[in-house]
């Protein structure tokens, strides 16, 4: 349990490296600004209490903000993608319901679970995180294009984080 | 009451939703103040040790590159200073030559782009006398104004963020306008308030007015790319193509306006009387 903490714990430290030091100095065009630190949300135990979620989304979303002088954008993005997960868990369970060895991996879940899971998820905190941080509908077909590219890159580096990082031991039992 | 407690009970990731989500709100319309706290110096003071190192390790990927760039600036300054010292004769008794911006210099250790507002991190902060408000100009032309500054580092917003405006005028006519970004792209700036009655040329050069306090006259900021008349409006929207490319950004200058003070003292008093 101690070591599973820790593990996400230097997760979330990785993503938010990537995230200040990578991403957001990679500029193509105002368009492409993927946000891989909700990742780390994402990956924390499927049954992770809703309340507890709230509130390491709050934190994490907050170191974020620290890092990039962005006042609580990324705290509000976060927090709106850790109240949602559990009803996308619940979306996403399969027949049987979710085992409690079962981790919401490609390795634990299968790619098209995990593939529609991320993507919800990541959309929805793209579109938050922009829409407020814009505040104003006048550039609503750049903001658009903006969320969908976005979260468009943040999958594919998701996707290819699955497979880089999480080897394939357990296939699910079906 | 059982209800209501019922209720609270099985809605309370809602609640604390709420309750989180107010405070994120508050912070972000707030961030202005929130930004002075000397919590966050200590966060600029420890991502800006991180931001150092990392930029040392590729910072010599570009160093051909830099090079060019800044013997290039050598040789523009050279120029300035022979033409100077032609004139100097002239104009030596005169008060009103004496130095008013002094220069510092620079590097820019992180530069963001992609945000809806954008900011650079500087590897000199109030130790090296930089002060919020301070204007920072790169070998290519304006690149923003200080906003917070630690004991060794500086965030400064660059032309890419909502709150910066920059007095400009246009090289070709002198015509005076306002620079701000519409957040679209990051290569264009624009520029309003340039009155109809003024001829606006495509390839322009778009240069600081010097009516700020912040920036001197004559710093480059962009070249006229578009422009229109909207109907019935009478002024200009001119789409200003940056010179600075905050990705390619290295060395800087940050800028002291040694009369500042005098300045806004005037100022005030201005405004006092009124």
């Amino acid at each position: 349990m101690i070591s599973s903490l820790f593990n996400h714990f230097i997760r979330f430290v990785l993503l938010l490296l990537l995230q200040v030091w990578v991403i957001n100095n990679i500029r193509l065009y105002g368009l492409f600004h993927p946000q891989v630190y909700p990742l780390f949300l994402l990956l924390l135990p499927i049954e992770s209490p809703a309340l507890v979620l709230l509130l390491i989304g709050f934190a994490a979303g907050f170191t974020v903000d620290f890092f990039t002088h962005t006042g609580a954008l990324h705290a509000s993005a976060l927090l709106v993608t850790a109240l949602l997960r559990p009803y996308v868990l619940r979306l996403l369970r399969p027949a049987g319901g979710y085992q409690p060895e079962d981790r919401p991996t490609v390795a634990g879940m299968g790619f098209m679970w995990f593939f529609t899971y991320a993507a919800l998820l990541l959309f929805v905190h793209h579109t938050w995180l922009f829409i407020m941080e814009t505040f104003s509908l006048y550039q609503l077909l750049f903001v658009i294009g903006k969320i969908v590219l976005s979260t468009a890159a943040a999958l594919a580096i998701a996707l290819i984080m699955q497979y880089l990082f999480f080897s394939k031991s357990k296939p699910r039992l079906a | 009451m059982h209800h209501l407690l019922l209720f609270v009970r099985q809605h309370a990731n809602w609640f604390l939703f709420l309750l989180l989500q107010s405070i994120c709100v508050l912070l972000i319309a707030y961030e202005s103040a929130y930004h002075q706290t000397a919590l966050l110096n200590t966060g600029m003071e420890l991502s800006g040790r991180g931001l150092t190192v990392y930029r040392r390790a590729i910072g010599y990927l570009r160093l051909g590159e830099e090079n060019r760039r800044l013997a290039a600036e050598n040789s523009q300054l050279l120029n300035r200073l022979a033409q100077t010292a032609a004139q100097s004769d002239s104009v030596r008794s005169d008060t009103t030559q004496k130095q008013i911006y002094f220069y510092s210099a620079a590097r820019v250790i992180q530069s963001m782009t992609a945000s809806g507002n954008n900011y650079l991190m500087l590897d000199q902060g109030s130790l090296a006398g930089i002060e919020p408000r301070m204007g920072v100009i790169g070998p290519d032309g304006v690149v923003g104004i200080v906003r917070n500054v630690s004991p060794h580092f500086a965030a400064v917003y660059s032309l890419l963020h909502s709150k910066v405006t920059v007095s400009a005028r246009i090289g070709h006519s002198g015509a005076r306008g306002t620079v701000r970004w519409d957040g679209l792209s990051p290569q264009y700036v624009q520029l309003d308030e340039i009155p109809r009655q003024q001829r606006v040329l495509r390839g322009d050069t778009v240069f600081t007015s010097g009516l700020s306090r912040i920036f001197p006259d004559r710093i480059p900021v962009g070249i006229v790319e578009s422009y229109q008349l909207p109907e019935g409006s009478n002024h200009y929207r001119i789409r200003v193509r940056l010179t600075t490319q905050y990705n390619r950004l290295d060395h800087v200058y940050v800028i002291r306006n040694l009369l500042r003070r005098e300045m806004d003292t005037l100022m005030h008093q201005l405004i006092h009387d009124q």
